[in-house]
């Protein structure tokens, strides 16, 4: 029986970071991870066929990966089997495998499904750092000329677009969490900085045998500037509805949190 | 919805008499009432004579021209006398396919032969309260006997505006496909539960006699109706705090008419989990709502919903666990503003191809 | 929208309401048909853009090399460098690049592998197989 264990958390919210710690850790993530680009220069790594096939769902739903808006997507029987195929191979070859890509926040349900074992690694940051790390990729991407010129201008475009995709990812992630509280743990960019012990946490949460890694050792605090600042937003009913969402994720951290005020009190009262 | 059958005091009844129009000149209808022989109904005339009719009632099934009923004409609530002395197997014979398998919860049939109604009805699964009683099929008797009743009609109240066949042929046209597509190829048994049955209007879309015909409303009236329009279904009162009464994983197909947008997003939200509760994995939970909304009369307690709102409370309410298998907008007679749309999704479960 | 008050819809409201359904229709019409990925900017595979920025990096510093090389004069008179030159270094590329991205990348990627084998077979192929990085592209795309 092989165990899964997917990092899950909206982009630019510390997930690559995350990945590469438990992949350090063992932890496979997939048989062909994507490259460094000029904003992550630690590496994306991401499983390639699962982005594929997330860009595949995307597509037949005529979308991008830029969801600001609750996502129904129709799923065809070829993307199905492709999802079986990808779960099968690895639960042969592996025993302990998982991936990372943002956007499965999207579709982590339908994994879920396949894989009803899964449990979920559940990245979250303050949505003021995500959407102003995301606008600024984009915002150099688009002067220097890189990338899609499309997607770089629609978060122009488009007022909120930023802060409703961090609101829809997170919210899904929310829901996994409501209906499968036993197989989230969540951490927070702010706690992994502070140096909270992630392997441990899974490993005491789960006892998947991962191997306990010191955060200070891949994490790089030059690379995710931290920016207390405010966020713009222009149409104001969001406002309430992105403040329920971030109590809510805090609410979960917090809950990762006791783990180790727990651990230390049982040393404390030894 | 603006606009929609616009009711003149008394109705604007339609009799077409076919054969017997010399009969009948002389028995005195309504003033508001018209008068049609077989010699009236060329396509052009009929088109002219039905234009405004509250309803057309057939005295004459032999000569009536059904086929030539086209656009709008069809929109017009039936009333039809079934001749005498003739069996149910010669009816639907003659009559089956182009006439009663075309009549729906609005249209009526006018009989004193009730043995003949039941089975018609079987077959056909009309609701009971499609059913004049007469005390003979003469037509003349006949034709006094709905007159009056028809005016008797005309002085209640107008039903809701939404509630007409204009209105339900649109939506009939729409979920019949839907309902098949539930059902799929193959199934033997086929569970359907409709939250907010009211009287029970969609229960004959579906052959009872291989289909467990649920329906839930919170009105107790409603309950008592619909149960005795379609004795083979069941129908219970919704729980308080809109709970479904039944355990979960229950239903094939799980779906609600226009019934979302009487209620507030709370409620809205109970509605929608319970519905995907006692749908099994691989079910269907089907939705038509209105989507767009104009300008409604006082009385019309309403919370308008856009289609994204919509898919946004059925994504938390289901917590992700369903995908999309159609989407389709309404657009209904008589108003340009308001739109409707229907919306299946599938229950997160064994993908089945159906 | 406010959750539980009632209120009546503007006419913005309606067009908006409006909108997001015909849209929503569109969308899932799209994906029956499979008409997907026309003219709203639907991202192919994040994988194959990165190759194809690539190539359309590489082609361009090729040709500013070639261009500025000893034999940039004499390349200038083929009627084909020059149209390439045009094309992807001139300040029209741009213009052309930012219109319809997806379709500018793949030619890009095509007139490089064309580009490659014209000077792989060319009396100049010795020569610029000297070059180390030559010799990456041509492994890269032939």
């Amino acid at each position: 029986m092989s165990d899964q264990l997917i990092i899950v958390g909206f982009h630019r919210s510390g997930t690559s970071a995350t990945a590469q710690l438990l992949h350090r850790a063992g932890l496979f993530l997939g048989y062909e991870l994507l490259e460094a680009l000029p904003s992550n220069p630690y590496g994306h790594f991401e499983d390639r066929e699962v982005v594929d096939l997330h860009h595949q769902i995307f597509m037949d739903n005529d979308m991008t990966w830029l969801v600001g808006r609750p996502f129904l997507p129709v799923l065809k029987e070829a993307r199905w089997q492709r999802m079986r195929q990808i779960v099968e191979r690895r639960n042969v070859e592996h025993g302990l495998w998982g991936f990372k890509d943002p956007r499965s926040c999207l579709f982590i349900m339908l994994w879920k499904y396949l894989l009803p074992d899964a449990r979920i690694l559940l990245v979250y940051r303050h949505f003021s750092e995500s959407t102003y790390s995301l606008s600024q990729r984009h915002s150099a991407n688009l002067f220097s000329g890189e990338g899609n010129a499309y997607i770089h201008k629609r978060f122009w475009e488009e007022p909120d677009l930023a802060l409703r995709m961090w609101l829809v990812h997170n919210n899904a992630l929310l829901a996994f969490a409501r209906a499968y509280p036993e197989d989230t743990l969540a951490v927070s960019l702010n706690m992994i900085r502070d140096g909270f012990p992630v392997v441990w946490a899974i490993n005491r949460r789960w006892g998947l045998g991962l191997k306990d890694v010191p955060v200070g050792e891949t994490y790089d605090p030059r690379i995710t500037a931290r920016r207390s600042r405010r966020q713009p937003v222009s149409d104001r009913r969001l406002i309430p509805k992105v403040d329920a969402t971030w109590r809510a994720l805090q609410e979960l951290g917090e809950k990762t949190e006791m783990m180790l005020w727990e651990k230390e009190a049982a040393v404390v009262g030894e | 919805m603006e606009g929609a059958s616009t009711s003149v005091a008394g109705g604007r009844p339609v009799f077409y008499a076919g054969r017997f129009v010399d009969r009948l000149q002389s028995i005195g209808l309504s003033r508001a009432c018209t008068l049609l022989g077989d010699w009236d109904v060329l396509p052009a005339q009929l088109t002219v004579a039905t234009q405004e009719a509250t309803s057309l009632i057939v005295l004459d099934l032999f000569s009536f021209p059904f086929e030539a009923l086209s656009g709008v004409q069809r929109d017009i609530p039936l009333i039809l006398l079934l001749p005498s002395g003739l069996d149910e197997e010669f009816l639907t014979t003659v009559f089956g396919e182009a006439v009663f398998a075309r009549l729906d919860f609005f249209d009526r049939i006018a009989t004193p032969d009730r043995a003949l109604w039941k089975s018609l009805r079987r077959r056909y699964w009309w609701a009971e309260q499609q059913r004049i009683e007469l005390e003979s099929c003469d037509p003349d008797e006949a034709a006094k006997a709905i007159g009056s009743l028809l005016e008797a009609e005309s002085c209640r109240p107008l039903p809701h505006p939404d509630f007409d066949k204009a209105t339900h042929r649109v939506q009939k046209a729409a979920l019949a496909p839907q309902f098949a597509a539930a059902r799929g190829a193959e199934q033997i048994s086929f569970d359907v539960l409709e939250v907010g049955v009211g009287t029970g209007r969609w229960a004959s879309s579906f052959d009872l006699a291989r289909t467990a015909f649920f329906g839930l409303d919170s009105s107790e009236d409603m309950v008592a109706s619909a149960r005795a329009n379609f004795p083979e279904g069941r129908f219970d009162r919704l729980q308080p705090g809109l709970l479904v009464p039944y355990d979960d994983e229950s239903f094939d197909l799980v779906f609600c008419v226009t019934l979302m947008h009487h209620n507030p997003t709370p409620a809205k939200k109970t509605l929608l989990s319970e519905m995907w509760r006692v749908a099994r994995p691989g079910g269907r939970l089907l939705f038509l709502e209105d989507f767009v909304f104009g300008k409604r009369s006082e009385n019309s307690t309403v919370y308008p919903m856009s289609v994204l709102e919509f898919v946004g409370l059925l994504l938390e309410a289901t917590n992700g666990q369903v995908s999309l298998e159609h989407v389709e907008s309404l657009r209904y007679p008589h108003d340009d503003v308001t739109r409707g749309g229907i919306i299946a999704v599938s229950k997160l479960g064994v993908p089945q191809r159906w | 929208m406010s959750e539980n008050d009632f209120y009546t819809p503007t006419d913005l409201d309606m067009l908006r309401m409006e909108n997001e359904l015909l849209t929503f229709e569109v969308r899932f019409l799209r994906s029956r048909l499979g008409w997907v990925g026309r003219g709203t900017g639907s991202s192919p595979s994040l994988n194959r853009l990165a190759q194809l920025e690539e190539a359309e990096n590489d082609l361009v510093l090729l040709l500013r090399r070639m261009a500025s090389s000893p034999l940039g004069p004499f390349l200038r008179l083929k009627g084909e460098f020059r149209a390439l030159e045009e094309r992807y270094l001139s300040p029209r590329a741009q213009e052309a690049s930012a219109r319809d991205r997806l379709t500018y990348l793949e030619q890009a990627e095509n007139d490089l592998v064309l580009l490659l084998r014209r000077i792989g077979r060319g009396p100049l192929g010795r020569v610029f197989r000297l070059k180390r990085g030559f010799r990456n592209l041509e492994e890269r795309y032939l």
